[in-house]
């Protein structure tokens, strides 16, 4: 990396995870996922000016919205999501009496295979399930997510957010793509592990013994410090850019909250910053360190 | 950096060896020889002063400046 392209990356860097730092971002999501929870689906045409057949299209929407997810979300299966991407298994099951236990329907199950995206939210959805009386009222039909195939997945029964979109895919591509994620997901581990935890040691027993200002412990910080920035940003970019690079995988209903997403990130974002301006000690400390061992 | 060390040329002048340089002023050969070949960064008064006074010479005998020119010149 280029020593000029640093000094203006650094400080952007720290400047927004001071920002993040400092300023509360309302976090949507969880009202997201409580509002799809407790929608409203008994509007009467007198409560917001319509008339009685758009009333009744807007229940049934709802209606279908909420008893689909249930039903979607009714069975469970394998499931697997690095902060990249994932996949997941689900067994739906239309006809099944959701009140019966799981494996007494197994039967009418179907599986049926996504890849996994995390992070995007219901859109307006302030406005469209917990306060339908606001003019710009919209409504979520199951034929519109039919045709883009993609679906939203929220864990009502427990009411927490678990916002994700399942992209849906072939038998066969699933199994590749399950091989091909969990390779990923090890080596990433591993590089993670080697470059977050394994340096970071390696750089404090250097220094405990007296070898502080090396070219060494300069390029180990350098690469734990990227990483860190790396783990903060590029989760968030990927799921913002499947979006806006594919908008025909994620439902219209949804959007992903990009801020919201980078708060939730802004620890490693600042421990990144942070190890690049002890790095940037240390390289200073090596420069004069040369120019101490060549002075005779 | 255009700046010449001449410190072989007074070593021969002078007929005195790099070792026995080094063991009258108390430097290592290892440092004497990062200064002769030019690859110091540095020099303290104090060495210099020392070295000025085994070889009987003036600083400037040991330190030249040149332009780039001819710096580039000299080291090829």
């Amino acid at each position: 990396m280029p020593y000029q392209l640093n000094r203006i990356l650094i400080p952007v860097f720290f400047l927004l995870a001071l920002i993040l730092l400092l300023t509360n971002i309302p976090d949507k999501r969880e009202a997201a996922s409580q509002a799809v929870n407790n929608a409203i689906d008994n509007i009467q045409p007198g409560d917001i000016g319509l008339d009685s057949g758009n009333c009744n299209r807007i229940n049934d929407s709802l209606r279908w919205y909420k008893q689909n997810l249930r039903k979607r979300l009714s069975g469970s299966g394998q499931s697997f999501f690095n902060s990249l991407v994932g996949y997941s298994v689900i067994h739906e099951c239309d006809t099944c009496n959701l009140m019966q236990p799981f494996y007494e329907n197994r039967n009418q199950q179907v599986r049926k295979y996504f890849l996994r995206i995390d992070g995007y939210i219901p859109r307006q959805v302030g406005t469209f399930f917990s306060r339908p009386d606001n003019d710009h009222l919209n409504w979520v039909t199951g034929n519109s997510d039919r045709v883009t195939g993609a679906r939203y997945t929220s864990n009502l029964n427990t009411g927490n957010p678990d916002p994700a979109v399942l992209i849906p895919v072939s038998e066969t591509s699933f199994k590749t793509w399950r091989i091909l994620i969990i390779v990923f997901s090890i080596a990433l581990f591993i590089f993670l592990f080697i470059v977050v935890i394994r340096m970071p040691l390696l750089t404090l027993y250097d220094i405990s013994t007296g070898e502080v200002f090396t070219r060494k412990n300069i390029n180990r910080l350098r690469l734990t410090g990227w990483s860190l920035i790396g783990m903060a940003i590029i989760p968030v970019i990927f799921s913002w850019s499947i979006g806006f690079l594919f908008p025909g995988w994620i439902p219209k209903t949804l959007y992903f909250p990009f801020w919201e997403s980078l708060f939730d990130n802004k620890n490693r974002l600042l421990a990144g910053v942070i190890i690049f301006i002890i790095q940037s000690a240390i390289k200073k400390g090596y420069h004069l360190q040369k120019e101490q061992d060549l002075t005779i | 950096m255009p700046i010449v060390v001449n410190l072989d040329v007074m070593l021969a002048r002078r007929k005195v060896s790099l070792t026995e340089l080094s063991e009258r002023l108390g430097i290592t050969i290892a440092n004497l020889s990062i200064l002769k070949t030019g690859k110091a960064k540095a020099i303290r008064f104090s060495t210099l002063e020392e070295i000025c006074k085994v070889l009987d010479c003036q600083p400037g005998d040991i330190l030249e400046y040149l332009n780039d020119k001819d710096y580039k010149k000299l080291m090829g």
